[in-house]
């Protein structure tokens, strides 16, 4: 009996509206961990295959992409729910089953169907996310968050259902960009996977959240997208290009933004930049992207607990600007941010170097050296704005700050502790990973001498130039401040002109409306005289008989027309 | 009575010490670089020089700080950039937010 490794989460998520609390907490943590046993039960392949209104269903498909990307996000599953546990919060603790299980449900998809279903409970869950923080804030992120998810669901509807129309079989398979339908599901799982201009969400919506919820937001909502377009398209030149702008931009406005959890957001952008990059150069690049997904999970989660914790620790309002001093009451965490933020920077001994190094091969060709180059300078960018400013900002300084909140919960510090440990396990030993990447068993030698040089000197420099400009009262992010993005665009002048169009529609519809009215009264009043003259033809005031005779034989003649000619 | 600890550095001194061990493991991994004889497969193009990293990285650093502080410059919230937030103030005591009040979180 094989099943989809997200429906353990899923049903989880049933259970949680009704169990008890003693009894919902273990639920959550045995059906993670029950989501990560179901991937490695049943061979590669397609399984439980049926056939539904004519259409192949494939609700499980287990290959390399689905087994490494599933167990990143199984594994981001098992320790949210362990997370979990810090709080009492059963609202939440549904939506985290639904996203978690959405997400790996996603992923383990094998038609374009199961995938959408699993997207949108995915999104389900992250809006439920946001609204279980009880803020006017979080209920209109939740609304605009809302927004983005049910136009990527819509575009994706309309794209599978243009496909199917046109007879094509609806697997989760590579799809040829061209035309309406592919180009329509593709900005679908764009706008999921976070690409640029629908970033936005993600920024918008994770400093909205819980500290266990931004972890899981961190760590999962990005993945439901990202594995739709792995699938369908990878291999796309414009994935290239898309994801170097989204590198560099959010990493400009990763090391600007002075909001530590939005700084993340956007530093987890540049991050995912990278993967979409990787993603568009195929083969050797799947892997790469692959493995840049696996660190970016895991990081996501250490530094989403790690300065939620440090926000809750110093209440909302204080959670930005330089000199946090966090690290003077949760230096555990701060050190397990540390391990989270080295991971994003790429630095030796982690995973994320061993990532790094592997999506760097792909690019190693002549025709790509520009793009290697401009993906080495998103590197150092990365080791700038997630790797030392947020740590730094965050954790050091000299605790100025009232600090109102409690220290990080022990299933906070075991979550995130959990995490560090593969990071460090896993970059230690990446040949493991490697192993399981696709489309196949990839060799690839990270911790040769000269990689290790280059790497080594990269980072050395960008982190000299940074801890230089720190104590330097040019530094950007040290005010707390709010940056605009282009969502700005339409919340504030797209809004008013949308307000300008409809009192414009309204308008134009009161002046038809009342000139309708007096229309139809002249109309009436011209029948009434009609009716009054053709009234008993022949009394004064009225038509003479033989109009009223040659009036009834134009309509004779008209109807007998009618007639012969129907 | 005060007890006085170990003398412990001052911030200068150590930032000054950490920046020298970063120069000096820049320095030395790209005189590695310069020695190996087999550089690795993705040193391509204008990355086999031996300082590229050093150089991708410092003008990378560069051009990221200026276009923070232009973001910034361009970008940062004032009072009535997002709608929402006036009419959220407006809900809330049922009058137009006053000059300066805000509506910030």
């Amino acid at each position: 009996m094989s099943l989809n490794p997200g429906l353990p989460l899923l049903i989880a998520a049933a259970l949680a509206l009704v169990l008890p609390l003693a009894v919902r907490r273990p639920v959550l943590v045995a059906a993670a961990l029950a989501s990560v046993a179901a991937m490695f039960a049943p061979p590669f392949g397609e399984h439980d295959v049926f056939t539904q209104l004519g259409i192949r269903m494939t609700p499980l498909l287990l290959d390399p992409l689905s087994q490494t990307l599933g167990l990143a996000a199984a594994a981001a599953a098992v320790v949210v729910m362990i997370a979990a546990q810090a709080r009492v919060n059963r609202s939440e603790d549904v939506a985290l089953c639904l996203q978690a299980g959405g997400a790996v449900s996603a992923v383990f998809a094998g038609d374009l169907l199961t995938y959408l279903a699993a997207a949108a409970i995915a999104g389900f869950g992250g809006i439920g996310l946001v609204l279980s923080t009880p803020t006017p804030e979080a209920r209109a992120a939740a609304m605009r968050l809302s927004i983005w998810q049910l136009g990527a669901g819509v575009g994706l509807c309309l794209g599978v259902g243009l496909l199917g129309a046109q007879g094509a079989a609806l697997p989760l398979a590579p799809i040829a960009l061209e035309g309406t339908a592919s180009w329509l599901i593709f900005l679908g799982m764009a706008t999921l996977a976070g690409g640029p201009i629908a970033h936005v969400w993600f920024k918008d919506a994770l400093p909205q959240t819980s500290t266990v919820g931004g972890a899981a937001m961190a760590a999962l909502s990005l993945a439901p997208g990202l594995v739709g377009v792995a699938r369908c398209f990878a291999g796309e030149p414009i994935l290239i290009g898309a994801g170097l702008v989204l590198a560099l931009g959010a990493a400009v406005m990763a090391f600007a933004d002075s909001d530590w959890r939005r700084a993340l957001a956007y530093g987890l952008l540049s991050h995912a930049g990278l993967i979409w990059a990787a993603l568009g150069v195929g083969g050797l690049g799947l892997a790469g992207a692959s493995a840049l997904f696996f660190a970016q999970t895991l990081a996501a989660l250490i530094l989403g607990l790690a300065i939620g914790a440090a926000r809750d620790l110093v209440g909302p309002d204080a959670a930005s600007g330089a000199n946090g001093g966090a690290g003077q009451r949760m230096p555990a965490m701060a050190a397990l941010a540390t391990v989270g933020a080295l991971s994003i920077a790429a630095c030796p001994g982690t995973i994320g170097y061993g990532a790094r190094s592997l999506a760097m091969q792909s690019f190693s060709s002549e025709e790509r050296a520009l793009f290697a180059i401009a993906l080495t300078a998103a590197g150092a960018a990365c080791l700038a704005h997630v790797g030392l400013k947020l740590p730094l900002a965050v954790f050091l300084g000299i605790g100025r700050r009232r600090m109102p909140g409690p220290a990080p919960d022990f299933s906070l510090q075991l979550a995130a502790g959990m995490a560090a440990f593969f990071v460090i396990a896993v970059g230690a030993a990446p040949q493991w990973l490697y192993a399981l990447l696709p489309p196949g068993e990839v060799f690839h030698a990270p911790y040769t001498v000269e990689r290790i040089a280059g790497q080594t000197q990269l980072l050395a420099v960008a982190a000299a130039l940074v801890l230089l400009l720190r104590p330097l009262p040019l530094m950007p992010g040290r005010r707390p401040t709010e940056l605009l993005d282009l969502d700005w665009l339409w919340r504030r002048p797209g809004r008013r002109a949308a307000a300008m169009a409809g009192g414009a529609l309204l308008s134009g519809y009161a002046r038809w409306s009342a000139a309708f009215v007096q229309w139809t009264a002249k109309a009436a009043a011209w029948s009434e005289a009609l009716a009054r003259a053709a009234d008993r033809p022949g009394r004064p005031g009225a038509i003479g008989p033989a109009w009223a005779a040659l009036a009834a034989a134009a309509f004779g003649l008209g109807l007998y027309w009618a007639s012969l000619s129907g | 009575m005060i007890v006085r600890g170990e003398p412990r550095l001052g911030f200068s001194t150590q930032l000054i010490a950490i920046l020298a061990a970063l120069a000096a493991v820049a320095a030395l991994s790209g005189i590695v670089r310069a020695v190996l004889a087999s550089p690795a497969e993705d040193r391509v193009g204008p990355m086999e020089a031996p300082l590229a990293p050093a150089l991708v990285a410092a003008l990378s650093m560069i051009v990221l700080w200026a276009l923070a502080w232009v973001a910034r410059a361009a970008l940062s919230r004032r009072e009535d950039h997002y709608i929402e937030d006036l009419e959220e103030a407006e809900d809330a005591d049922g009058q137009p937010p006053s000059a300066g009040s805000g509506a910030r979180r």
